[in-house]
Formats: C-alpha cells, sequence, structure tokens
C-alpha cells in the first residue's frame, strides 16, 4: 500500500517553502494555481503557537480560492438532492471546520521543498488539471495534481489528488458510505465531534 | 526428483486454493448485499463503489483491524525501533529485488517492452553490483522501480475488477487483484527454486518480513486516516481503489471521476446560496 504519500502530501502540500518554477511560459490556470500555494506558504509560515491567526488564513484561502459550493455538493453525493435546506447549510458549515481543524492541525512541518508546474491538461470546458511535482531532497518527487474551474466567481480549486488519489473522490466515497447507512444527521454529528475532538487536542 | 517434487508442491498448492474458493464462495452467497432497484442515481453509485460482498468484506476488515491491532502493529513498530533505518531499507531492496521477475514478466504481458527491459536491468545491476539486491544502485543510474503485477496485467487486458474484496490478514484487493496475486506466486521463478530445495518456509518468511516492513512504513499514516475519516473503512475502499487505478494507468490520468459523470450539471446555482 502507497497511499501514505496521500496524506503526506495533504500535509507537505500546504507546508513548503516554495520556490515555484515553471517548463514553459505559464498557462492562466497555472499561474492561478501557483498563486494559491504562494498563500499556503504564506499561512504556514507563522506560528504554530498563533493558531487562530493560521486558521483563518486557511479559511480564507479555502473560502477565496476553493470552489466551496460544488466541493460541499460533492462530497454529499446524490443524498444532496433528498438533504433538508437546514441539513445542507450545517453540513457546509462543520465540512469546512472539519478541512481546517482536522488537515491544518496536522500542518506546520517544515522543510525547503520545491514546488515545480510540470504541464496541465483541459479536461472539459470549464476544467482543467495542472500537475506539480513537490522535489523533496533525497526522497522521491511527489506528484500533486489540481484540478481547476472556471466558474461564475473566476478560477477556483475543485480538487487536489496526491499520487493519483483524489481527496474529493475519497471524502465522497467515505461520506456517501456513512450517509447511506446512517443518514445526515449522523455525519454531521460524526463530523463535529471530531472537530470537537481536534480543537481539545491543540489546546492541550 | 526435483521434477516431480515440485508438480506435487503445486498440486497441493491447487488443492488448497480449491478448498478455499468453495468455503468463500459460500460464505459470499450468505453475505451478499442487495443491489438498489429504483433510483437512477443509487443504481450508478452502486456500480461505482462496486462493492457487493460489503457486509462480509466488512466482517473481514474488522477482523483484520483486530489482527493489526494486536499483533501486526506492535511487530512493525518493533521492527522499527529495533533496526536502523539504511538496514530496514536493505531488506526491502533485497525484497523488492527478488520480485523483479515479476515485474518483468507483467511488463511483457502488458505489451510495455519498455518497463520489461527497466525491470530486467534492475534485477541485472542490483543482483550484482548492488550485491545481491542490498542497494538499489541501478536507480542511482536512472533505472526507477517499476511496480507490475499480474492483477494490473489483467486490468491491461481489459478485465474489471469484478468486485471489491478484503482477504483475511492481507487487507484490501479485488477479485481481479486477490486472483492476480495468486498467479503471481505461480509464476515467480524463486518460488519454484525455493520449493524444490525443500525451502518453502524461506518464501513464507520473506512474504512476512515483506508485510512487516510494508506495515512499518505507514504506521503513522494509517493512524492519521483512522484518526481523519467517518468511515475507515469506505475511506480505505476508496484509496485502495485509486491506488490501484494509479498504479495500472502507469501515473498517467484515470478515468476515475470524482463526479461520476455528473461534472458540470452538478451544481445548482439557485442553491448556492444556502452554503454562503
Amino acid at each position: 500500500m502507497m497511499i501514505s504519500r496521500f496524506w503526506l502530501a495533504v500535509v507537505t502540500t500546504v507546508s513548503l517553502t516554495v520556490s515555484t518554477s515553471f517548463a514553459s511560459p505559464p498557462t492562466e490556470p497555472e499561474q492561478f494555481v501557483a498563486a494559491v500555494i504562494d498563500k499556503a506558504v504564506k499561512a504556514l509560515e507563522l506560528p504554530i503557537e498563533a493558531r487562530a491567526e493560521r486558521e483563518a488564513s486557511f479559511y480564507a484561502l479555502l473560502n477565496q480560492n476553493f470552489d466551496m459550493p460544488t466541493i460541499v455538493r460533492v462530497v454529499l453525493g446524490r443524498h444532496w438532492r433528498t438533504a433538508s435546506k437546514n441539513q445542507k447549510t450545517k453540513f457546509a458549515k462543520v465540512f469546512k471546520t472539519h478541512l481546517i481543524k482536522v488537515y491544518t492541525s496536522q500542518l506546520g512541518i517544515y522543510d525547503d521543498e520545491i514546488i515545480q508546474i510540470e504541464k496541465s491538461a483541459a479536461l472539459s470546458e470549464k476544467d482543467t488539471i495542472i500537475y506539480t511535482l513537490i522535489l523533496r531532497g533525497d526522497e522521491e518527487p511527489l506528484r500533486l495534481d489540481w484540478r481547476v474551474r472556471q466558474t461564475g466567481h473566476g478560477l477556483k480549486v475543485i480538487d487536489i489528488a496526491a499520487e493519483g488519489v483524489s481527496m474529493l473522490t475519497t471524502k465522497r466515497s467515505e461520506f456517501t458510505s456513512l450517509v447511506a447507512r446512517e443518514g445526515v444527521d449522523a455525519l454531521i454529528g460524526r463530523l463535529e465531534l471530531m472537530n470537537a475532538e481536534a480543537q481539545h487536542g491543540s489546546d492541550s | 526428483m526435483p521434477g516431480n517434487t515440485s508438480a506435487s508442491t503445486i498440486w497441493v498448492i491447487f488443492w488448497k486454493a480449491r478448498m478455499l474458493a468453495v468455503i468463500f464462495a459460500a460464505l459470499v452467497l450468505s453475505a451478499c448485499a442487495t443491489p438498489p432497484s429504483d433510483d437512477p442515481e443509487a443504481v450508478a453509485e452502486w456500480h461505482a463503489i462496486n462493492d457487493p460482498l460489503e457486509p462480509l468484506n466488512r466482517g473481514i476488515f474488522q477482523f483484520n483491524v483486530g489482527i493489526d491491532k494486536v499483533v501486526i502493529r506492535p511487530l512493525a513498530s518493533g521492527y522499527r525501533w529495533l533496526f536502523p533505518s539504511f538496514m530496514r531499507d536493505s531488506i526491502k531492496n533485497v525484497l523488492d529485488n527478488l520480485s523483479e521477475p515479476l515485474n518483468f514478466a507483467n511488463s511483457l504481458l502488458q505489451g510495455d517492452i519498455g518497463r520489461a527491459g527497466t525491470a530486467a536491468g534492475r534485477l541485472l545491476v542490483n543482483s550484482t553490483i548492488g550485491l545481491a539486491g542490498l542497494f538499489d544502485i541501478a536507480e542511482t543510474m536512472g533505472l526507477e522501480p517499476v511496480d507490475e503485477d499480474f492483477g494490473q496485467t489483467l486490468a491491461t487486458w481489459g478485465t474489471g475488477e469484478v468486485a471489491y474484496l478484503i482477504l483475511p490478514v492481507l487487507g484490501p484487493s479485488s477479485v481481479r487483484d486477490g486472483l492476480g496475486r495468486g498467479i503471481d506466486f505461480f509464476i515467480n521463478p524463486i518460488n519454484y527454486s525455493l520449493d524444490n530445495a525443500g525451502l518453502e518456509w524461506v518464501g513464507w518468511t520473506m512474504t512476512a518480513v515483506n508485510g512487516i516492513d510494508q506495515r512499518s512504513r505507514h504506521i503513522e499514516t494509517l493512524d492519521e486516516i483512522e484518526r481523519t475519516s467517518v468511515d475507515y473503512y469506505a475511506a480505505i475502499r476508496s484509496l485502495y481503489r485509486q491506488r490501484r487505478q494509479d498504479l495500472i494507468h502507469n501515473g498517467e490520468s484515470t478515468d476515475l471521476d470524482p463526479f461520476y459523470g455528473q461534472s458540470d450539471e452538478f451544481i445548482d446555482e439557485r442553491e448556492q446560496s444556502s452554503m454562503n
């Protein structure tokens, strides 16, 4: 099993000092991804102790550069349609907090790494995948693919995949499986519990 | 005569495999999930998840998690604590080197001459200059490791995974990949030489050490996945499948689509207001 790289990537994506480099003149989506990476690095340069500030930076990063409405819908899959308005609002809120609390709590490992933008490929009229490589000293380079969409509000990231493992696909699979068995409220409850634990863990 | 020994060993293995298959089939029939019949979206999801044996799989998964907590994880921790990393790397290199014949054969079967050449070159270089595989000299010469198995070969030939499958102790797999493991065992010349020499235990030990080594490289990762997932079983299922797809396509983009083909229509603009 080589899934570890995925999580390593989730952690490292945002935990690097970056000198982004381009193989050829950058396209618009490539420039956008480079800018997102820069912002993530800025957030990570904040000291670990300044937790509130770090979390706020990531929250802003997520809201401004990720297509959260689409992401939130996709991870609920077919259950989005049957969820009540109240459930949708509540889920969107806890899911965002989940991304910040549960994942950024792991960030902070600091290493001089280089992100190289390799190439990009159009998936559809709106979607482009930007392939990047993270060079980590002696270790094998890590593949990180960004799916970027042209939305009504400009370019937004909708998915990140590390070594072929997509965050969106994984979360969708996990969430829909739980909802199919126990319902949307159970999922919201589970996420709230995890968020509270993460909060508690970083307080102590 | 060595020839006879080898033939009878294969027969015994074959017979055991058949018995296991019969027991397994009986279990499977008693543990199938019911497919949805009405909602087309539910049907699409059912096919995407492709886990008709879910009740059985969840049972075996729970069993594996139990074994892991009590035996495998502690062994893996101990292994990592006991041996310095250069030794663990060398052990892994030796085991990886012994699987190059499989990488070679499967690359050939997939019609990938380039990768077959890489595997052959790696075997040659690492078995000699690399001191029986202790050092991965080939990689420093630009022969990057390839990872091919018969499950991937079947996929290249157009076989779907049939169904997701959790193997006892061995973990996540599929009907196709499980079968592939069996075939790999048969086509690996090392297994024949060991059997002929009456050294089957060496083969088992290698398998066990390889398993412990793999586990020791993922201790924090798996803890992390368990901690951050709301459904550990479903998370592992998705991760396994995506990694396999990536290996089958050798890192080129795959046909897995998080939107299940609904990419553009997925967002209903009218509903955006309820999310911000």
